[in-house]
């Protein structure tokens, strides 16, 4: 089993899940940009940020991440309303935009990586907020432009070691410390 | 398949797996308050949330939440360090502990829950947020007195259905 996932192959697996949701759900025209990798140690952040878990043979973690502005717009395309400020419904939508776009995601690469559970999407909102997956992998990351407004779509995945199900009794070093 | 785990259990469980990870980890003592059920709706939070996501034939989240103030002394604890701020690698820490924990809380529910998976832990920090999942099952929380200081710990978990449904444009959002 290889150690990393071909970058290429999950960037097109990002931009084709993305264009598809935005385009057949959401009816918004988003021009992808150029992919880049970033590493995973959180970073101070504001807006919407939606993660949804990944299990599996490999493990992980896809997402998305906007403006305020932008989640109420497109949460507005997809329950055909409107939205005047950042409530529970579009909370809600964010995390259903990001189990749409991530599930499509994961069913393109499940052909060279098996078979991949996906857990109910984390939604977090604020104006100064870190937030991360603790893992070692670099997120592979895929903007998109929308008018003057830019979504995040990123994920990182890589094969489940033995730490995933260690009990406390077990442990006798943190997991950064653990050799895989 | 029944609808909701066995509450009890739940709350033995995170009962549990907290006080040990507490007592074997970190040498911390906690002591357990009153369980309750909430919302799985985004609320409004402050501090540390440590959130691991869990798949299988149940699916669901398991959370670990406390203060900043908390999560550096028993981060430090777990490190052997001292932390003046919550920087990364506190969040780290907090995502371990979550990892241990949950963890641990998982394998006492697979006996009636089947199998499941468990996601890397995603941490959260921050002042005036809203965090949350959109599972639409209560959380089953657990609180702890720590050193003065409150820990949360809570799951949910309901039946994966057959078959997701796909949203159609147009429809109503579920739930």
């Amino acid at each position: 089993m290889p150690d990393e996932l071909d970058e290429t192959k999950m960037a097109a697996a990002l931009r084709a899940a993305t264009e598809e949701v935005f385009s057949t759900m959401l009816g918004i025209e988003v021009a992808a940009g150029e992919p880049y990798r970033q590493p995973s140690k959180p970073e101070p952040t504001k807006g919407i940020v939606a993660l949804i878990g990944l299990t599996g043979d490999w493990v992980g973690t896809g997402g998305i991440a906007c403006t305020g502005d932008f989640a109420r717009k497109i949460s507005g395309q997809l329950l055909m309303s409107e939205f005047a400020s950042i409530d529970q419904e579009v909370l809600d939508a964010m995390g259903e935009i990001a189990n749409m776009i991530v599930g499509s995601f994961k069913n393109a690469l499940e052909a060279e990586i098996g078979a991949i559970s996906m857990s109910i999407p984390v939604v977090v909102f604020g104006h100064n907020f870190t937030a991360a997956s603790i893992h070692r992998t670099d997120w592979l990351v895929m903007p998109f432009d929308c008018g003057s407004e830019r979504l995040i779509v990123k994920a990182c995945l890589a094969p489940q070691t033995e730490h995933q199900h260690r009990r406390a009794t077990d442990l006798h070093a943190p997991l950064s410390q653990v050799v895989v | 398949m029944p609808q909701e785990l066995d509450q009890a259990r739940m709350i033995a469980a995170i009962r549990h797996a907290t006080g040990d990870v507490f007592s074997t980890m970190l040498g911390v003592e906690i002591t357990s308050g009153e369980p309750y059920r909430q919302p799985c709706r985004p609320e409004p939070a402050n501090g540390v949330i440590g959130l691991i996501g869990l798949t299988g034939k149940w699916t669901g989240t398991g959370s670990v939440t406390c203060t900043g103030d908390l999560a550096r002394k028993i981060s430090g604890q777990f490190l052997m360090s001292e932390f003046s701020s919550v920087d990364q690698e506190v969040l780290d820490a907090m995502g371990e502990i979550t990892n241990m924990i949950i963890g641990n809380v998982k394998n006492a529910l697979e006996e009636e829950a089947g199998p499941m998976g468990m996601s890397i832990p995603m941490v959260v920090f921050g002042h005036n947020f809203m965090a949350g999942t959109t599972h639409s099952t209560d959380w089953v929380v657990v609180p702890f007195a720590c050193d003065g200081e409150r820990l949360e710990v809570k799951a949910c978990l309901s039946p994966q259905p057959d078959k997701p449904a796909r949203r159609r444009p147009g429809c109503a959002p579920e739930g």
